[in-house]
């Protein structure tokens, strides 16, 4: 056998197997590198990229820029690069613009300056050191820059040349202002953020097909209430990743670790739920509400709330001529009438009706009193009255607010807050008047008011806030402030970052669309059409090998035909020429992968290779290697099968006397060699 | 010459036929790649309205020196100065617009002895500003908010931009004109500006779009260079199979060139057949690749389309390649001798 493996393929046939297969390792190489173009806007492989959701691409996204410095807050970040992408040509080449900060973008992308100095203002810009060779930039240039897709005008003056493992080498990199004046992204926005970090921890965070879950807004309706009062008590629970989930939650309240909830809750990816519930506080004193929850993301909030005993609210007015009748008016924490109440003032004790009135003549020397009310089984409540001269009194109705009582005056979102708005009539006529109080500057409430002379009425209002930060109240010449704290107290910036943005970046819909659809080429589409070519390059080699063998073949027919006349079969003849066309061409397939992979670097090296602005690199890594090797045992073994499957079908005698397979059917062989 | 039978060996014919064939289809499929994305980026590039053009002169807007008098077009435009001055130690740049047409629809003027400031590190109060060519003293109480231009850019009006910039008198920086055709643009260029649309992405997409295409030109080279091993091996069995026919022919007084003929034709034939057969197999390929696509892709927009010119560059290089490959065959065949073949 080995003598023949030595006889039918010549050696020769190594050179043009190795050419084909040379050709078919680089062309692999081009069409994974052109497969990986898109990518290489990430730039740097070991960042993670962060997008808007339900983005397909760099180019829509749409994030707070807020996010990049919030990411940096939490430990598992190290660098945040914002980015905004522009569009432009120069010099006929098509170019990728990239506004960053430059600092932290020369951190996440590694980049490193060859030349030149970093921009010391936003005009001033970077350039990657192959645009640079492609256009012939040099340091000191300037280049006009139209906006990307709306007109605008910049320019940019090169002050610097970088270098990177990454397409960030294609690129001109900006200021941030120059690339919103390119693209018309808003000052609070940008396209991507790249970061350095717990790539890990990033991807539970971020990625996709996970659900992850976080709570917040939890909220107690009353913050100050009476013992055995039920309130409500409320908790929104979100799953931000796409994936449906089932998560533990529970809610106690301390001290006494009393279960509020706890239960295990499923929720469809990207949605909220609200948990909400009736509890009743049992004990005396301060309470803290806390809210956990379980996973990749362990959280808990908690929010405070004062249970007292029952308790009594005094309204008094404000002011009282000498001499004149003013009421009292007693209630509970309920805000109901506490009848047989009494009422101190001066000395003088006074009792409430049924309807938790008292009648009182304010006979007392003008001066500032305070007025006690107690009852039994109530905490006793204070207020404070001034009587002033009868003769200050004005005849006509005056009426306006003396008091605005927040109660409480620090809450957390979603949180209730009574607001109670003290009216009295201060003149000597009865009147109406318009109460009408306003939050940070716009028309909140608004009532009107009918009063005798100096009776006093008390307007209250519920309401609860979604957005943390200072409320201000006004109302006629009075102000109070309210304080809505978010449910951030605990990991603050996690919890921000997880209610915030977590999968749930904003598509700005300016032009997105459009941009959008460019997005859906460089996608699967691609990807089949690449596959394809790859696929007829194979069939291309593999003939073209089998070819050269078949050559082979042709130039030792007669040998073959004697091996079949001593008697060998035709799977044998086939296991011959096939294992001896392997053996040949399995050298040529080391070579082809080798040279595939000089040819792919001689074509990098060129640096001709460009589409949409980005240097196709190709790709010399192990899955090129294992792609190109497959490839081309794959190529080795059809061909070799080729071969064999050609010499096993042709007879013994043809084979000798060197006839074609078309010859010998124009005779009947079987009649010449009288058979019959 | 008509002795010999062309395609005597009908079966190498099929297998060389197909094998040409197939790389016929890989470089018709390569540029129906090209052509689709082409065609694709056109369509999103429709989409786009380019509104406006820019002129300036030379290569960069800070060095620009434009004659609007010497200008001839009936468009109209806003003219923009730039300069850099010194402020408090640092380099800015302000600009002042000349719009009476209000091209740009925005009212840029700053009020006499006023600057307007962008909203990147805007300045306030009173301010000196400094440049090569004088000096002027401005308030800047105010900002300006324009998606024209960048926002770390500050504006004054033209007079006392010329304080700065002397040579602006009677000259501009840059034109924006309100619309942008091919004319336009091709009537600025011919009187020596430099002329572009202001829709960067437009001019992105045609650039990336040519690039693409002369990538795909470097298919053409390895798929011809394993067209010419093919025919090289096919007409090399031809010249070893027909070495009697060709002492035949020649012992009957047929010269070298009537045998380099046959040959020729024989290898001008068979990249006439692969190629063809290579075009039908690639828009049948192109066909599939791209109902695949929008098989397996949703909202798939991108399709493959071959073209004229691709079959024609296909065709072309095809017969080069083949007729490449077949030089060294035939000239072994013609280099032999009779009794040398008849052996």
């Amino acid at each position: 056998m080995k003598s023949v493996t030595t006889l039918l393929i010549r050696k020769r046939t190594i050179v043009v197997a190795s050419l084909t297969l040379i050709i078919f390792s680089a062309t692999i190489s081009v069409l994974i590198g052109i497969g990986a173009a898109p990518g290489t806007v990430i730039g740097n492989p070991d960042v993670y990229v962060i997008t808007s959701k339900d983005t397909d691409s760099l180019l829509n996204s749409r994030l707070d820029a807020d996010l990049s410095d919030l990411l940096l807050e939490n430990g598992f970040v190290t660098n945040s690069s914002p980015e905004i992408f522009a569009f432009a040509e120069i010099s006929g080449s098509a170019v990728i613009i990239r506004g960053v900060d430059f600092q932290a973008f020369m951190g996440v992308e590694g980049a490193r300056l060859v030349s030149g100095a970093m921009p010391s203002d936003p005009s001033q810009g970077l350039i990657g050191w192959r645009l640079a060779n492609r256009i012939n930039a040099e340091i000191g240039d300037r280049y006009p820059l139209v906006g990307s897709f709306n007109p605008s005008i910049s320019e940019v003056e090169i002050v610097g040349i970088i270098t990177s493992s990454s397409g960030v080498e294609d690129e001109l990199i900006v200021s941030l202002p120059m690339s919103r004046c390119l693209t018309g992204i808003a000052t609070d926005s940008v396209s991507i953020i790249r970061v350095l970090g717990d790539t890990a921890q990033l991807e539970k965070m971020f990625g996709k097909d996970v659900p992850r879950f976080s709570i917040y807004d939890l909220a107690v309706a009353n913050r100050i209430l009476g013992i055995g009062r039920t309130t409500e008590v409320s908790l929104n629970l979100k799953n931000w990743g796409d994936a449906n989930g089932t998560t533990h939650v529970m809610i106690v309240d301390m001290p006494g670790n009393i279960t509020i909830i706890d239960s295990d809750y499923f929720i469809n990816g990207s949605t909220t739920i609200a948990l909400t519930t009736n509890y009743t506080f049992s004990l005396i004193g301060n309470h803290t509400v806390k809210a956990y929850i379980s996973g990749a993301f362990p959280q808990n909030i908690s929010t405070n709330v004062t249970v007292k005993g029952p308790f009594l609210s005094l309204v008094v007015p404000s002011k009282i001529p000498q001499y004149h009748y003013f009421t009292t008016v007693v209630v509970n924490e309920t805000l109901k009438a506490v009848a047989g109440a009494t009422v101190d003032i001066g000395g003088f004790d006074f009792v409430t009706n049924a309807s938790g009135i008292c009648l009182i003549n304010a006979s007392l020397e003008p001066r500032n009193y305070t007025i006690n009310a107690s009852s039994p089984g109530y905490e006793s409540a204070i207020g404070h009255i001034e009587i002033i001269n009868s003769s200050l009194l004005p005849p006509d109705a005056t009426i306006r607010v003396y008091d605005i009582v927040l109660t409480p005056d620090v809450v957390k979102v979603n949180e209730k807050c009574m607001f109670a708005y003290y009216v009295q009539n201060f003149g000597n006529s009865t009147g109406s008047f318009q109460v009408s109080s306003y939050l940070d500057g716009a028309l909140f409430t608004q009532n009107t008011v009918n009063l005798a002379p100096l009776r006093t009425r008390v307007l209250f209002y519920n309401a609860s806030f979604s957005s943390a930060g200072e409320k201000t109240i006004t109302c006629g010449q009075l102000s109070s402030t309210l304080t809505v704290e978010a449910h951030f107290e605990l990991n603050p910036a996690l919890i921000r970052l997880l209610v915030l943005y977590g999968g749930s970046g904003t598509l700005d819909p300016s032009r997105a669309e459009l941009i959008y659809d460019t997005a859906k080429i460089s996608e699967a589409n691609i990807l089949i059409v690449l596959v394809s070519l790859a696929v007829l390059s194979g069939m291309l080699v593999t003939l073209g090998v089998s070819i050269s063998f078949m050559r082979e073949i042709n130039d030792n027919l007669k040998i073959i035909g004697i091996l079949r006349s001593l008697g060998a079969s035709s799977k044998q003849l086939l296991w011959i020429m096939f294992k001896e066309a392997f053996l040949m061409s399995l050298p040529a397939a080391a070579i082809g992968v080798m040279g595939g992979v000089v040819l792919a670097f001689l074509i990098s090296s060129t640096g001709n290779l460009v589409a949409f602005g980005h240097f196709i690199r190709p790709v010399l890594d192990p899955s090129f290697l294992i792609a190109a090797t497959a490839g081309s045992i794959a190529i080795c073994v059809g061909s070799s099968l080729i071969a064999g499957l050609s010499v096993s079908r042709k007879g013994s005698i043809r084979m000798i006397r060197g006839l074609k397979a078309d010859i010998v059917a124009q005779v009947d062989l079987k009649e010449l060699l009288g058979d019959e | 010459m008509l002795a010999l039978d062309l395609f005597r060996y009908t079966a190498r014919l099929k297998v060389l036929t197909f094998a040409i064939g197939v790389c016929v289809a890989f470089i018709i499929g390569s540029f129906a790649f090209a052509n689709g994305l082409n065609i694709t980026v056109q369509g999103i590039s429709d989409k786009f309205v380019s509104e406006g053009a820019l002129a300036y002169q030379g290569s960069d807007l800070e060095a620009s020196l434009v004659d609007p008098s010497q200008l001839l077009t009936d468009h109209i435009y806003a003219s923009v100065a730039i300069c850099v001055a010194s402020v408090n130690g640092s380099e800015r740049t302000f600009f002042a617009v000349n719009d009476p047409l209000s091209t740009l629809s925005q009212n840029l003027l700053p009020l006499p002895g006023e600057m307007l400031s962008g909203l990147v590190d805007p300045l306030s109060g009173p301010v000196n500003l400094t440049s090569d060519g004088g000096n002027v003293r401005l308030y800047a109480n105010h900002t300006y908010s324009s998606t024209k231009f960048p926002a770390y850019w500050n504006l004054m009006r033209w007079d006392d931009l010329v304080k700065l910039r002397p040579e602006m008198k009677f000259n501009v920086s840059f034109m924006i004109f309100a619309s942008s055709d091919a004319e336009l643009l091709s009537s600025l260029r011919s009187q020596g500006l430099t002329a572009q649309g202001m829709t960067g992405i437009l001019s992105y997409f045609a650039a990336g779009s040519n690039e693409v295409t002369s990538d795909l030109w470097l298919i053409i080279i390895p798929s011809s260079l394993i067209v010419a091993l093919l025919v090289y091996s096919a007409v090399s069995m031809e010249v070893k199979d027909r070495a009697r026919d060709i002492a035949i022919l020649k012992a009957m007084g047929s010269n070298n060139r009537q045998i380099r003929g046959v040959f020729i034709f024989q290898a001008l034939m068979l990249s006439i057949l692969g190629a063809l057969v290579g075009i039908l197999i690639g828009i049948i390929v192109s066909y599939g690749i791209s109902t695949s696509s929008s098989t397996l892709v949703s909202n798939s927009i991108f399709t493959l389309k071959v073209t004229e010119t691709s079959m024609v560059v296909a065709f072309v290089s095809t017969m080069i390649a083949g007729l490449l490959g077949s030089v060294y065959p035939i000239y072994n065949a013609v280099r032999q001798t009779v009794r040398e073949a008849m052996r």
